[in-house]
């Protein structure tokens, strides 16, 4: 199924792209807000309605959808007339508007149909049992993490299942491939393996951590940040020195350092 | 530190370009540090595919860095290439980038890295068959 194209072909600059130092205006500067770009396709609100602005400037959805959900890959959840479902960067409905709520579209997205978290593929089609959660905190492959009576629980959908109640946490992160942060009760967070979780008496307490992205887990020990390498072997732990840190992308961190100034590491 | 401190926030590279702020104005930098786009809007969301949302005066808006343009930067058949895989069924897509490497790879996927005999350009094909599991680390 294609969305409606009648305004697709409008083209949204009232003048042609206009040459800049280093840029040039694809879709001139008139919109109420705007979201991350994903594979050309960029979220753009009009009216109190999204839409996807394409490479070229022209609608590749016009503005329909209330609101817009997580994005990953090429792929945007959408809400339309309280209905979630999944639109690609082409404008293809992946997942039809039928779901009272979602997930990350991935490899596997949640989605809330009847009161369960269902598992939908690539294609659409349902991908094993609902998850054992009543909440879903987020997901990011084969990884997830939300509640169940208010419990934590972290599911992996890998080669071999495994669903693990973390009654010793506080709470558990949106994952990021298979690792996730878990809240201590005593204060602090430590990191797990989605597909083979710790619990808080085996696993170091940390003052705080960001997400594992390329094979590092941005740490907080003694007031400053570094890095913990998790599943890569060629690279060393960055030792505790920062302010502040953002995550490893291509290769290059974000660090802030004393002074408050901001440059780049890398592995 | 391959890019010495000097900006007053910093952000995650993609495609080859970053995102920072310098007073109150924002632009992009490549890898090396260099300013692509001199700092000059208000806000900005991370870049995808060629393009990203900016912020002015007037409102929000779509750029297209020049920086992250790979036909530009690369010079390359990059169209014939995407349109001879554009009908095979599997999902296959043609990634130019700086060379980096991979920490790790899925099963589920598979690809195919080509590096350019000057070493500055990496095209990496993937492939998804459509399996649970992500794709590769790459760094």
């Amino acid at each position: 199924m294609r969305l409606p194209l009648a305004l697709s072909v409008l083209t949204l600059c009232a003048l042609p792209a206009l040459a800049q130092d280093g840029f040039r205006w694809v879709v001139d500067p008139l919109f109420e807000d705007a979201g991350a770009a994903q594979d050309g396709a960029v979220p753009l609100l009009q009216g109190g309605l999204w839409g996807l602005a394409g490479r070229d400037g022209s609608w590749i959805v016009p503005p329909q959808f209330d609101a817009l959900g997580a994005q990953a890959g090429d792929r945007f959840a959408a809400q339309m007339q309280g209905r979630w479902g999944v639109v690609d960067a082409r404008g293809q409905v992946v997942v039809p508007f039928a779901h009272d709520a979602i997930g990350k579209p991935d490899a596997l997205t949640p989605v809330l149909s009847g009161g369960e978290w269902q598992l939908l593929d690539r294609d659409g089609h349902t991908a094993g049992a609902a998850l054992a959660f009543d909440t879903l905190t987020g997901n990011d492959g084969a990884c997830f993490s939300g509640t169940a009576n208010g419990v934590p629980v972290v599911e992996w959908r890998g080669i071999e299942s495994k669903v693990t109640v973390l009654d010793a946490v506080a709470g558990l992160s949106a994952p990021a491939g298979d690792m996730l942060r878990a809240k201590l009760p005593g204060g602090g967070v430590a990191v797990l393996y989605c597909s083979n979780p710790y619990t808080s008496d085996t696993t170091e307490t940390l003052e705080d951590a960001r997400a594992v992205t390329s094979g590092m887990a941005a740490v907080k020990r003694g007031g400053l940040w570094g890095f913990d390498v998790h599943g890569i072997y060629h690279v060393e732990p960055i030792a505790p020195q920062f302010l502040a840190v953002r995550d490893f992308a291509e290769g290059l961190a974000p660090v802030q350092v004393e002074g408050g100034k901001w440059g780049y590491i890398n592995l | 530190m391959v890019i010495a401190p000097q900006f007053d926030a910093a952000f995650g590279h993609a495609d080859g370009i970053a995102g920072v702020r310098v007073g109150e104005a924002r632009g992009m930098i490549d890898r090396t540090g260099a300013l692509v786009i001199a700092p000059q809007f208000q806000d900005f969301w991370r870049h995808g595919g060629g393009v990203m949302a900016v912020r002015d005066s007037g409102g929000w808006g779509v750029i297209a860095p020049d920086a992250s343009d790979p036909d530009v930067v690369f010079d390359l058949p990059l169209a014939q290439a995407r349109g001879a895989v554009a009908e095979r069924k599997a999902a296959i897509q043609i990634v130019p980038s700086t060379p980096h490497f991979y920490s790790g790879q899925d099963i589920q996927s598979r690809h195919d890295v080509v590096i350019s005999p000057d070493g500055k350009v990496m095209l990496t094909v993937l492939a998804s068959n459509g399996m649970q599991g992500s794709g590769e680390v790459a760094l």
